[in-house]
């Protein structure tokens, strides 16, 4: 009865451990949601590999970076309008385009899905209130061929929440 | 496979376990990575991820995986408390207890993804905290019905294991030694079943989609119901052998008594 006892208390513990965690911390459902204006974007480096020493190395690098490249799509955008219903504005100097979001993992990766079936993937790596920056992610075992940053436009969402 | 233990199972009852359950292991780990970008039968990595985010004060995240963690610690802790509290005749049923709950929660989870899935990080966080309890329940029978010689969820102890018999091989003495064999077959026939799971998940995921969970729940049934034929079987042959004994001796008497009274 006692060990019982002890074995159940052990579990509630647990489970107050993970709510006092999760209430702690912040969704990242809820941090997404808002303006975010690109502010940069680096590309991962080939080095020349006829100033390497090891330049084989480079271009299998580089060959990895060409098959992972097949599968982006180069985005030209300059805002990322998110809303909570799962849609994602994107607006750039050629035009709109809505797309689909969902987090996927413990909230780590965000997939954006393009209305012809066709998904990207990324890596969250940081984010925060005012800053987010994210990994073009692929299914090879490689570093982030893309990264990205964005800023959340702030004044806008005010205005968007005062509309409202 | 199920109904013996510790020093009473043969290899060949380890291999069938082994083998089957590993499979099943594979198959669920590589669905979850597919599925949710998150793996379900190991948990080494998430104590990895779990520093990692209380070292960035990511406290949502951190509380996410320490849930994930404890559900697979969970799994391991009632499967062995099922074992252990089912002797005698009900030893059988709390063996096969912790796959009937590992099917349930897998059909769950098969079916929520392909009618109710949302794809909510809600959603992707229950769901994976359920294959890793599943993964639990499967890696403490297991390992608690073997001896801890058969462990199919995680293969980094059997890569440990596996190197350590190889560099043992090298010598004379120890290629020679049955039991080192033996284990080295147990060892290598876990690791290609594991593998050909998830290559067959894999595969197999792109034509059915999240049925994928319901090829898991068959592998795991052979597993359940392979005991419960063998011992039909073998009661069918008793009975049949004792009633030929019985019919024989009635036979015997008979003759016996005619002759008496001749």
């Amino acid at each position: 009865m006692r060990i019982s006892l002890i074995v159940f208390g052990i579990f509630i513990l647990c489970l107050i451990i993970y709510q006092a965690l999760k209430f702690h911390g912040n969704d990242p459902e809820k941090l997404l949601i808002g303006n975010w204006q690109e502010v940069s974007r680096s590309y991962a480096k080939i080095d020349d590999p006829k100033k390497s020493l090891i330049g084989w190395l480079d271009v299998i690098e580089g060959k990895i970076n060409d098959e992972a490249n097949k599968n982006i799509i180069v985005h030209d955008t300059e805002t990322w309008r998110i809303s909570s219903k799962g849609q994602l504005a994107l607006e750039k100097e050629s035009g709109h385009e809505h797309l689909a979001w969902k987090l996927k993992g413990r909230g780590h990766i965000l997939e954006l899905a393009y209305n012809n079936s066709l998904s990207e993937y990324y890596s969250i790596q940081e984010i925060s209130d005012d800053k987010m920056v994210l990994y073009y992610n692929t299914d090879l075992q490689v570093r982030g061929i893309v990264k990205m940053v964005f800023e959340k436009i702030k004044g806008e969402e005010h205005a968007q929440k005062g509309k409202q | 496979m199920l109904r013996k233990v510790n020093n009473r199972r043969t290899l060949s009852d380890n291999l069938k376990l082994g083998i089957l359950t590993a499979c099943a292991a594979g198959m669920v780990n590589v669905t979850s990575v597919i599925v949710f970008f998150s793996f379900t039968s190991n948990v080494t990595g998430h104590y990895a991820i779990l520093a990692q985010e209380v070292s960035k004060g990511n406290w949502y995240q951190a509380g996410v995986v320490f849930l994930w963690i404890f559900l697979f610690f969970f799994g391991n802790f009632m499967s062995n408390l099922m074992i252990i509290n089912f002797s005698g005749n009900r030893k059988y049923l709390g063996h096969a207890l912790p796959i009937i709950v590992e099917i349930i929660c897998l059909s769950y989870t098969g079916l929520y993804l392909e009618f109710a899935y949302a794809e909510t990080l809600k959603e992707t966080e229950l769901l994976v905290a359920i294959l890793l309890f599943a993964m639990g329940l499967q890696n403490g029978l297991t390992a608690s019905i073997s001896n801890y010689s058969v462990k199919t969820t995680h293969l980094t102890g059997l890569t440990t294991d596996l190197g350590i018999i190889f560099s043992l091989f090298t010598r004379k003495e120890y290629r020679a030694d049955k039991m080192l064999k033996n284990k080295a077959g147990l060892l290598l026939a876990i690791m290609f079943s594991y593998m050909i799971g998830g290559v067959f998940a894999g595969s197999v995921f792109l034509m059915v989609n999240n049925y994928v969970f319901f090829f898991v729940c068959s592998v795991l049934s052979v597993v359940i119901l392979y005991d419960y034929s063998v011992s039909r079987i073998q009661a069918k042959r008793l009975l049949k052998y004792s009633l030929k004994l019985k019919f024989r001796d009635t036979d015997k008497i008979e003759s016996l008594q005619r002759k008496r009274s001749a």
